[in-house]
């Protein structure tokens, strides 16, 4: 008698991979809500007076050094101590800009793209060449800003003062109030 | 003559093939796992000022940066927690100036300078990532307390981002 031939059935294997998706996907929104882009942070090394702590000595005054003040002016036109107000860029007795010229100038809405920090860094480039000092780092530059002026600008300048190649820069103490 | 019935067959089921589906939710899960920075709590989100001019970081420098956030409201963050440099708000969150005295102290001291009787100086070196917008007194109150503590390494953070018109 023939023996009937037992027909082989292949069984496909049914894997339920709709868990694995579900896990997947909310790795994938949590990794998209966390996720924090790296931008292109960097730094401005300023060195502060060393041994200015108590019972420190008397630091010694360069005739040479060039003083950036950033001082803030009001609607009138003349320095305050409110809040609101304008910045004016001087060096010595000359004006980098007039008040709100940085919210009023049409070339750049940018303050940090103004072209008030050129004119300030040819100026320190003429100081840098006519420096006549004795000091080993070269002009010394003090930038002497109020204490409202928005810090970015205050980075902008140290940013001409780096540019310029000025390695000996200050920052003036604050003033003290009565 | 009876009519044969025809065998209703049903199309198999229809399987849509996942396969690259899953390939490209992988690779998405790859490039945001690399690129994130997700417990990085020394840094806060700040808009820093511009400076094309500023230094890049070096990886595996040997010293070691204190962090110093200064917040838009001025209020300085270290490590997540909340300082301040303001006399005027001395009693509402930890005075900086004392925070800073025990941060350098675990640091070493460099030599003093010859005729310079005050503080040693501290090896520590603090970088101040200030909001752009935030006002200079805070960033001077930071200074300040770093002077008084010694700290003379400091650095101010800034993006290299150009800012757009």
């Amino acid at each position: 008698m023939a023996r009937r031939r037992k027909k082989l059935i292949l069984e496909d294997p049914n894997l339920d991979i709709t868990p694995m998706i579900d896990i997947v996907f909310n790795l994938l929104i949590f990794f998209m809500c966390a996720t924090k882009f790296k931008t292109t942070e960097g730094f401005i090394m300023c060195f502060l007076p060393k041994n200015r702590g108590q019972g420190s000595g008397t630091p010694t005054i360069d005739l040479n050094e060039v003083r950036i003040k950033l001082l803030w002016y009001g609607d009138d036109g003349k320095p305050t101590n409110g809040d609101a107000g304008y910045v004016v860029v001087k060096i010595g007795d000359e004006n980098y800009n007039d008040p709100g010229h940085f919210e009023r100038d049409l070339r750049s809405t940018v303050p940090e793209k103004s072209p008030v920090w050129t004119a300030i860094h040819d100026k320190l480039n003429a100081f840098k060449a006519g420096y006549k000092g004795k000091s080993d780092k070269g002009l010394p530059v003090i930038i002497d800003a109020r204490k409202q002026v928005p810090t970015k600008y205050i980075v902008s300048v140290l940013n001409e003062v780096v540019r310029a190649g000025i390695q000996d820069v200050t920052f003036a103490a604050p003033e003290i109030e009565y | 003559m009876a009519k044969r019935k025809r065998k209703f067959e049903l199309d198999p089921e229809p399987k849509p093939d996942l396969t690259p589906m899953i390939d490209i939710v992988f690779n998405l899960i790859i490039f945001f796992m690399i690129v994130s920075e997700l417990s990085n709590l020394t840094v806060e989100q700040l808009q820093l000022p511009f400076a094309d001019r500023s230094e890049e970081p070096r990886p595996g420098a040997p010293e070691k940066i204190l962090q110093v956030n200064v917040m838009p409201t001025g209020i300085v963050k270290i490590r997540s927690q909340a300082y301040t440099g303001d006399p005027q708000l001395k009693g509402k969150y930890p005075w900086l100036q004392e925070f800073l005295e025990i941060e350098a102290a675990g640091y070493e001291r460099e030599p003093p300078e010859p005729g310079q009787p005050g503080t040693p100086p501290s090896a520590l070196r603090v970088n101040i990532r200030a909001d752009k917008e935030v006002k200079f007194q805070y960033v001077q109150q930071v200074f300040d307390a770093c002077v008084r503590n010694g700290i003379y390494k400091t650095s101010i953070g800034a993006t290299r981002d150009d800012p757009k018109n």
